[in-house]
């Protein structure tokens, strides 16, 4: 049995793995990545090597393995469909497409200049809002016509949504036209690589709504698996 | 000339090199120097030393170990020791900028003409523990949107990295249009400043679809350029000539001759470099040090003769660790191409760590390799040399050459290091990314100084992770 750990920097999940899932857990980094590294590894034992990815994979110090996050997505992506050719990753910090060809990168581009196009956007738009994340998906649902936000800057979005309320906008379809500018920007950072389908999205993004929505408008049949935040997890134990 | 002792290579921090550089006697450190003065002009020292003007960020890096990379390193990094010597001396110190190689050969052909770039400041604040450079060049209207290079408006502002040139000749046209800023804005601070025009390389369907019809030549590198643009350069050359001139009042065009030679010389030794590195099974000399070599094809850093022969014992090296089937990297280090160099100097150490083998390059300064024709007029002879430059032509035309070298030295993939705020790299990237398709890419923003994160080194893991 291995156990996949992908230690991002806001989440540290890890799975049990044989040929499948067989225990997961998902835990707050918090920026105490060792702390969430040993919790994940006391609560997930009876492994025989700990395969590692994610932001803070170094410091898993008896890592049998270490690969980046990148090609775990795109081996973890197969283990839910192996026809699978783009993923959409968007996770706290950064966000990823990689273009894969049998469970293999080809290409990828990243976010990692700013919080644009990243779940960290969307967390400090919620924060702002006062709404949990759950909250702000939910919300998101409801909209009937997203509102244009162009600030990339989580700042100047936050002064944006500020001028939408006073105009007396939908707070729904502020939020939704937030979720959207995340997947605007991410259609940007794919540029000339480019979204091919079947598209699997996943990392902690693929858990709100809004987004999952958001992108739906550009990319109809794009896969969300049930266990979207182990992906990497998942990629990561496959790589034995 | 023998080297002072033997170890195996491998790439080592300035604490090693300190320790080693404890095995080198006087005797040679004292053999070594620049100007050929055995009063002042010794260079050799560890690393480290330089530390001391303030370069702290070099405990960052790794240095090839040899005998041969200390004496290169210690040269390069005394250059501005040596222009404030030879403005002492009674030098000329002549600053060109942009023109990617060629005037500094004309400078070299006068007497006690010293050429340096200031350009080359670019990755000076990368070795710096301060960004006083750039914060200064942004302070003097020269922002964050502009290329690295902007730290020469700091430093012709501080008059502290380089003397006061005797003559300042930049070039515009073709050039990078940063440099062309920068230089401006170095013409507004009141420095008098020499434009020559670089023009640019049409493609030839241009020339045919004209209805005057024009004469077409060919270089040796294969670019097809009509004749005007030769005469063009050619006219621009004598122009400097003539400023040179009037700066020393000596006007020898044999002494162009013995230059061109003397170029021809080291650019044959760097190309002999360049190709044992691409051929041998294991990489004889860290792509840091090789970058280093490359730039010096441009000016010597200000002592030709010295760099000459410093080339000259790396050469040698090269050679005896391909001959020995040993070098600084693992065999299996995955090859690749890097276009476009990185400010940062740490991103090479950086890449050959995540397992990457830079088998070859395109730097944007390919021209600085070519042969110089020794058999016809020496103007006409730099024009044709000149006109291989990459930079000055259609970003397709540099593509199809980044082709040629894929297939050629069987590269697995491409890196490609953006200059943030530089024109051209924002303009090409994207369609280099797109016209080279079927071969793993990856292009990164060098960020500036102590921006290198860890997503650059997961990016350049998750490069290697495809590749292999």
């Amino acid at each position: 049995m291995v156990l996949g750990i992908d230690v991002g920097s806001i989440y540290t999940k890890g799975v049990l793995f044989e040929g499948k899932v067989i225990k997961k857990i998902v835990l707050r980094t918090a920026y105490k990545p060792k702390e969430a590294i040993e919790a994940v590894k006391n609560a997930l034992s009876g492994y025989e090597k700990i395969i590692a990815t994610g932001y803070g994979r170094e410091l898993v110090a008896d890592a049998y393995k270490i690969v980046t996050e990148i090609s775990a997505f795109a081996r973890g992506a197969t283990y839910f469909n192996p026809e699978v050719k783009t993923v959409i990753d968007i996770g706290g910090q950064d966000s990823k497409i990689i273009k894969i060809k049998n469970g293999r990168v080809v290409k990828f581009v990243m976010n990692d200049r700013c919080a644009a196009g990243t779940g960290n956007f969307i967390e400090k738009i919620a924060h702002a809002l006062n709404l949990s994340l759950e909250e702000f998906g939910a919300m998101a649902l409801k909209s009937e016509k997203p509102e244009t936000i162009d600030s990339l800057c989580v700042v100047m979005a936050e002064t944006e949504i500020l001028s939408l309320i006073q105009e007396g906008k939908k707070i729904e379809d502020i939020i939704f036209g937030v979720c959207d500018s995340v997947i605007r920007r991410i259609n940007g950072i794919a540029g000339p690589l480019g979204i091919e389908e079947p598209v699997l999205f996943c990392g902690g993004g693929a858990l709100n709504p809004g987004l999952v929505r958001a992108l739906r408008r550009y990319y109809p049949e794009i896969f969300v698996p049930e266990e979207s935040q182990f992906v990497g997890a998942i990629g990561a134990a496959m790589m034995e | 000339m023998k080297r002072t002792y033997k170890v195996s290579p491998k790439k080592i921090g300035l604490r090693t090199w300190s320790k080693q550089f404890e095995k080198i006697s006087t005797e040679t450190i004292s053999r070594y120097r620049y100007y050929n003065n055995g009063e002042w002009g010794i260079y050799l020292s560890p690393p480290a030393t330089f530390m001391v003007y303030g370069m702290r960020e070099l405990k960052r890096l790794k240095f090839d170990n040899s005998f041969e990379a200390l004496r290169m390193w210690g040269f390069v990094f005394n250059e501005t020791e040596r222009l404030f010597r030879a403005k002492q001396i009674g030098k000329k110190v002549i600053a060109t900028m942009g023109d990617l190689g060629v005037v500094p050969i004309l400078v070299m052909s006068f007497p006690e003409c010293v050429p340096f770039y200031p350009e080359c400041l670019w990755w000076t604040p990368f070795f710096k523990e301060s960004t006083e450079l750039l914060d200064t060049a942004s302070k003097l209207g020269v922002p964050e949107a502009t290329c690295f290079s902007r730290a020469v408006v700091a430093a012709f502002h501080k008059k502290a990295y380089f003397p006061k040139p005797d003559l300042i000749i930049a070039s515009t046209g073709a050039s990078c249009d940063d440099y062309s800023c920068v230089m401006q804005t170095v013409e507004d601070m009141g420095y008098e400043v020499f434009w020559a025009e670089i023009p640019y390389r049409k493609s030839p369907e241009f020339f045919l679809n004209k209805p005057k019809p024009q004469i077409l030549e060919k270089t040796k590198e294969g670019f097809v350029y009509p004749k005007i643009l030769e005469e063009h350069l050619i006219r621009e050359y004598k122009r400097i000539w003539q400023a040179l001139f009037k700066l020393t009042g000596v006007n020898n065009p044999h002494r162009l001759v013995d230059t061109i030679k003397k170029i021809n010389t080291l650019r044959r030794l760097v190309m002999g470099i360049k190709r044992m590195n691409e051929e041998a099974p294991i990489a004889p000399i860290p792509a840091l040090e090789l970058m280093v070599i490359e730039f010096g094809n441009l000016y010597g850093y200000a002592d030709f003769d010295e760099w000459l022969e410093i080339v000259e014992m790396i050469y040698h090296l090269v050679k005896d660790r391909v001959a020995k089937g040993i070098g600084v990297l693992k065999k299996d280090a995955i090859p690749i191409a890097w276009v476009t160099p990185s400010a940062d100097p740490y991103l090479l150490n950086l890449v050959e760590e995540c397992g990457c083998r830079v088998v070859t390059t395109e730097y944007v300064i390919n021209q600085a390799l070519v042969q110089i024709e020794e058999d016809i007029e020496p103007l006409r002879a730099l024009a044709r040399a000149f006109i291989n430059a990459s930079l000055i032509g259609s970003t397709e035309e540099r593509i199809k050459k980044i082709k040629e070298k894929i297939v050629k030295k069987q590269v697995k993939g491409v890196l490609i290091t953006n200059m943030l705020g530089a024109s051209h790299c924002a303009m090409e990237t994207r369609l280099i990314e797109k016209l080279l398709s079927d071969v793993p890419i990856l292009s990164i923003d060098v960020p500036a100084p102590f921006g290198i994160t860890q997503q650059i080194k997961t990016r350049l893991e998750a490069f290697v992770e495809a590749m292999r």
